[in-house]
């Protein structure tokens, strides 16, 4: 995975498709106004159209170890953000930044950004 | 089990007349594709044609009449800007505010309702024009055909004077039975003949057969934009003409592939589990 800048541009992009993430479907359920992190080991990444999602094993809060699953824009818009085929390996340990559900229900949310093992990150990081 | 291929005795011999070697074809063809079959001597290629004999917009014959050349060359490959969805909305029936209050209910408490697009079905027009992802349009004298990256939809404006087809004889379509002609820089679409079942605008307002599109469409800004004025009129779903104007950016580095709505496409996806998502069922449009 090459390392990948945050440039203007790609900030444009970000700001660009922040608003329609319901490409497909109704983003109805995810909380747009939050944005969290969770730590957690690649179960399994889908890198498609209509839309992407990533499967992760993560903590659910209460200290069980389940699958999350968090659901991408479409790939072709998700290229422009740095993300690739590849950018997930399976059992790479990541952050991954997301939204989470409306409801506050642990288990799954809206992909947004994620740092990678090697510290580079894709997508659209908000400043901490 | 058998092979599905057929062996000696259907193959046509020479001696056959013309007629029989067609019906011998159809008869080949149709077995091969499963259970279509059709009467006579009639090939199976040919009961494809226009049932009115229209020439097809890309026949040679039909390209090579005198059309009048657009005015403007519309193709390119441009995005939708704004909010996709057809706001500010007209005065609805009670049946479509009914149906408009309980998908706006939904989503402020954070479930989806009615989301027809998101389980596959197609979008539609004029949904299909402002659903976030790019299109290409591809602008021939007899027609302009527009293609979505959005569930690969194909939608084709006939430029070629034609009229509507019988209603009769037209299939309902989700994009609906478009004809365009020119009024100076202008192009002007009516629209009709729309399949109704389970195609809604934004989700929450019904259409019925009444419902009909007029656009008038054009570039501006040097060519760097369409803009495209929507009047939509259905008097069984809202009073008079709902006029929005939407408009679309020229991308120059923007080619895309195929995003086909599948199966699985929804499967694990937080946002379709059942708890957030609702689905009208049976009974509704």
């Amino acid at each position: 995975m090459r390392r990948f800048s945050l440039t203007a541009k790609v900030l444009t992009a970000a700001l660009a498709v922040s608003a329609p993430a319901h490409a497909h479907h109704s983003g109805a359920a995810y909380d747009g106004s939050k944005t969290l992190r969770i730590e957690g080991t690649v179960e399994a990444w889908r890198f498609a159209n209509p839309h992407s999602s990533l499967q992760l094993r993560a903590d659910d809060g209460a200290g069980n170890i389940v699958v999350w699953s968090f659901e991408g824009n479409p790939a072709g818009m998700l290229a422009s953000l740095g993300y690739r085929r590849d950018t997930f390996a399976p059992s790479a340990q990541v952050t991954v930044v997301y939204n989470p559900m409306k409801d506050g229900r642990p288990g799954g949310g809206r992909l947004v950004g994620a740092v990678l093992s090697d510290g580079s990150t894709v997508g659209q990081i908000p400043p901490n | 089990m058998e092979p599905m291929l057929l062996g000696n005795a259907f193959r046509p011999r020479k001696t056959r007349p013309s007629h029989a070697r067609a019906s011998v074809r159809a008869a080949l063809a149709a077995s091969l594709c499963g259970s279509l079959t059709l009467p006579g001597a009639l090939a199976q290629e040919a009961a494809w044609e226009n049932a009115n004999g229209q020439l097809g917009a890309l026949s040679r014959a039909n390209l090579a009449l005198d059309h009048p050349a657009h005015p403007v060359d519309l193709t390119g490959t441009y995005t939708p800007e704004g909010f996709w969805e057809f706001q500010p909305y007209p005065k609805l029936n009670a049946e479509a505010q009914a149906l408009f209050d309980r998908v706006r209910k939904g989503a402020a408490e954070g479930r989806t309702v009615n989301d027809v697009t998101g389980d596959c079905w197609p979008p539609g027009m004029p949904i299909v024009m402002t659903r976030v992802w790019p299109f290409h349009v591809i602008a021939l004298e007899t027609a302009i055909v527009i293609v979505f990256n959005f569930e690969n939809q194909v939608r084709w404006i006939y430029t070629d004077g034609r009229e509507h087809s019988d209603p009769n004889l037209y299939v309902p379509s989700y994009n609906g039975e478009s004809i365009g002609h020119w009024q100076g820089d202008t192009l002007v679409v009516d629209t009709r003949n729309f399949e109704t079942h389970q195609h809604f605008i934004d989700r929450l307002i019904p259409l019925s057969e009444q419902f009909r599109i007029v656009e008038r469409i054009s570039a501006i800004e040097n060519g760097n934009r369409l803009s495209i004025e929507f009047t939509l009129t259905d008097p069984e779903n809202w009073e008079g003409d709902w006029v929005v104007t939407k408009t679309f950016l020229r991308q120059e580095r923007m080619d895309f592939v195929e995003s086909p709505c599948l199966p699985n496409t929804n499967e694990g996806l937080p946002a379709m589990q059942p708890q957030y998502t609702e689905r009208l069922g049976a009974g509704t449009p």
